[in-house]
């Protein structure tokens, strides 16, 4: 006989560090933006992409095996920054090291030329760029061709630069070339992964040399703001597919999200998107586990954001009558919420704390 | 006043963290995903650090907000889950390490199941603090913990030293 507590708590791997600047990180809420707004920034993204392609043209040499600097392990909390030395030195300014997935952040370079002469600097667009990326999968735009010049004068230039946690640039097609990723809903850019990434200066080696990438952490999507005061409920929620549902289904599904004024942002995941996701994160570590499933057996599904939680119900209650529908996965079960404020309630009803009381009933308050 | 509000809140995210992010390594069987959302949790935990405080179970609050927010992921990786148990079967020559077995065999275990087994072993919440947290009956939750339990035997096995009144 075994002690199935500690059976389960053999079987959990030490806790990773908590990363303490989450703590300090300004809140981004409405970050899932509208369709319209969300197109405007994939588009300014796109724009960008193309910038940095031609900066790296510009200034590679004809060879496009540009290096990252040394990555730090660790990086502070609030502002980051990371400058080099030189006649011609730069420094970029990020004004916090963790955003939300698919938001932006505006940073600040300043370039100090100390060479006694002004400097021609030729580029795309706006002067400098700074993407995410991580070792192994830094972006790598298309290239194209344009180059304008700025006079970089004696003394210090300042620049603003944006960083956005999307993908660089998307595929339309059903099957994308490897390293590009699907574009979701309509065309627009899909946004980064949660997790660890580097902000990295795309510029001018010939500017001081590559600058060390800022590590920052791009956090899953925000909650819409006021909705979420009891912690748990999010506007977000997921439509299985039946497995085998046809694509007739599937495109109906489709129509009735798209053409909701209720959808703040949706997301369509294909069978083979969820394959080739399931394929990258577990075809390292469980090749036993992706021999043994096909696209087949995995359903297509659909992100949903509603604009308002209420949205989220008339929502899901119109999508579970459409055929091919599996089930729709609300993030928090009304009836269960209920009970448990059912229960909570009871606890303040008893607690001696009016404190206590009242901050169970606010919790427990119907959300707005 | 904001001073010790900030101290208790910190308090509360490093106390809770570890039994939040293990709770989710069995409950979702990814690490990656387990530190996410655990890192989430406590995001909320500590934008609502001053309510929080003031409840006399934070733990539940906490262990709540993660199942939550877990289980709206859940779905998409339950074929994975099944599949990768089918596939240990049908690799014996594989040897999973004891561990991997173990988050195998939990993860294969229908979701309330799963909860409950978590909260109760993990957790070691009592049956009447996981209906609390799962917002069921109690009677539910010791039903949920003795299938749990049956089907954990089958899949590793072996059998369990449980408290009386859980096993079947």
């Amino acid at each position: 006989m075994t002690d199935l507590r500690k059976v389960l708590h053999d079987a959990v791997p030490p806790t990773p560090p908590f990363d303490r600047r989450l703590l300090d990180a300004p809140s981004t809420g409405g970050v899932r933006a509208h369709p319209r707004r969300a197109f405007t920034v994939g588009l300014a993204a796109v724009l960008a992409a193309m910038l940095v392609a031609v900066l790296a043209v510009a200034f590679s040499d004809g060879s496009t095996s540009e290096r990252p600097a040394e990555i730090p392990s660790s990086s502070r909390s609030g502002p980051v920054t990371s400058a080099n030395r030189g006649p011609v030195s730069i420094s970029l300014k990020l004004p916090s090291a963790v955003i939300r997935t698919g938001a932006s952040m505006t940073g600040t370079i300043h370039v100090k030329n100390r060479t006694g002469h002004a400097i021609d600097y030729t580029h795309c667009g706006s002067p400098f760029q700074v993407a995410l990326g991580r070792p192994g999968s830094w972006p790598r735009p298309a290239w194209n061709a344009c180059r304008t010049s700025t006079q970089l004068p004696q003394g210090v230039s300042t620049f603003s630069v944006t960083v956005v946690a999307t993908a660089l640039a998307c595929s339309g097609m059903s099957l994308p070339p490897p390293d590009l990723p699907r574009c979701i809903g309509e065309g627009q850019l899909p946004p980064l992964r949660p997790g660890r990434y580097y902000a990295r200066l795309y510029q001018a080696p010939r500017l001081g040399g590559a600058l060390r990438p800022i590590p920052i952490r791009v956090l899953p999507y925000a909650s819409q703001g006021a909705k979420s005061r009891d912690g748990w409920a999010t506007n977000e929620f997921l439509v299985f597919m039946e497995t085998r549902a046809f694509d007739s289904q599937v495109a109906e599904v489709r129509r009735i999200v798209a053409a909701s004024p209720r959808v703040a942002y949706y997301n369509f995941v294909s069978k083979e998107a969820a394959f080739a996701e399931f394929r990258r994160v577990e075809g390292r570590d469980r090749p036993e586990l992706v021999a043994s499933v096909t696209a087949a057996d995995l359903p297509a599904s659909f992100d949903v954001v509603a604009q308002t939680r209420r949205g989220v119900r008339t929502l899901a209650r119109r999508l579970k009558r459409v055929p091919g529908v599996d089930e729709v996965q609300l993030p928090l079960d009304p009836r269960e919420y209920r009970q448990f404020c059912k229960t909570l309630n009871a606890q303040g009803a008893r607690a001696r704390s009016g404190t206590a009381r009242s901050q169970i009933a606010e919790l427990c308050k119907r959300p707005r | 006043m904001a001073g010790v509000e900030h101290e208790d809140g910190e308090r509360l995210v490093e106390s809770l963290y570890p039994t939040v992010f293990g709770a989710l390594v069995l409950f979702l069987g990814d690490e990656a995903l387990a530190e996410d959302y655990a890192q989430e949790t406590m995001l909320r935990l500590w934008r609502e650090r001053s309510r929080v405080n003031a409840l006399d179970h934070p733990d539940r609050w906490a262990l709540r907000v993660a199942f939550n927010l877990g289980k709206s992921r859940w779905r998409r990786l339950a074929v994975e889950r099944r599949s990768y148990v089918q596939g240990s079967k049908d690799h014996p020559e594989r040897d999973p390490t004891e561990a991997m077995a173990v988050r195998a065999a939990v993860s294969d275990l229908p979701t309330r199941q799963r909860a409950a087994i978590v909260l109760r072993y993990f957790n070691d919440l009592s049956v009447a603090d996981t209906a609390q947290v799962l917002g069921c009956a109690e009677g539910t939750v010791k039903a949920l913990t003795s299938q749990g339990i049956v089907k954990l035997r089958q899949t590793l096995q072996r059998d369990f030293d449980v408290p009386e009144g859980d096993a079947a």
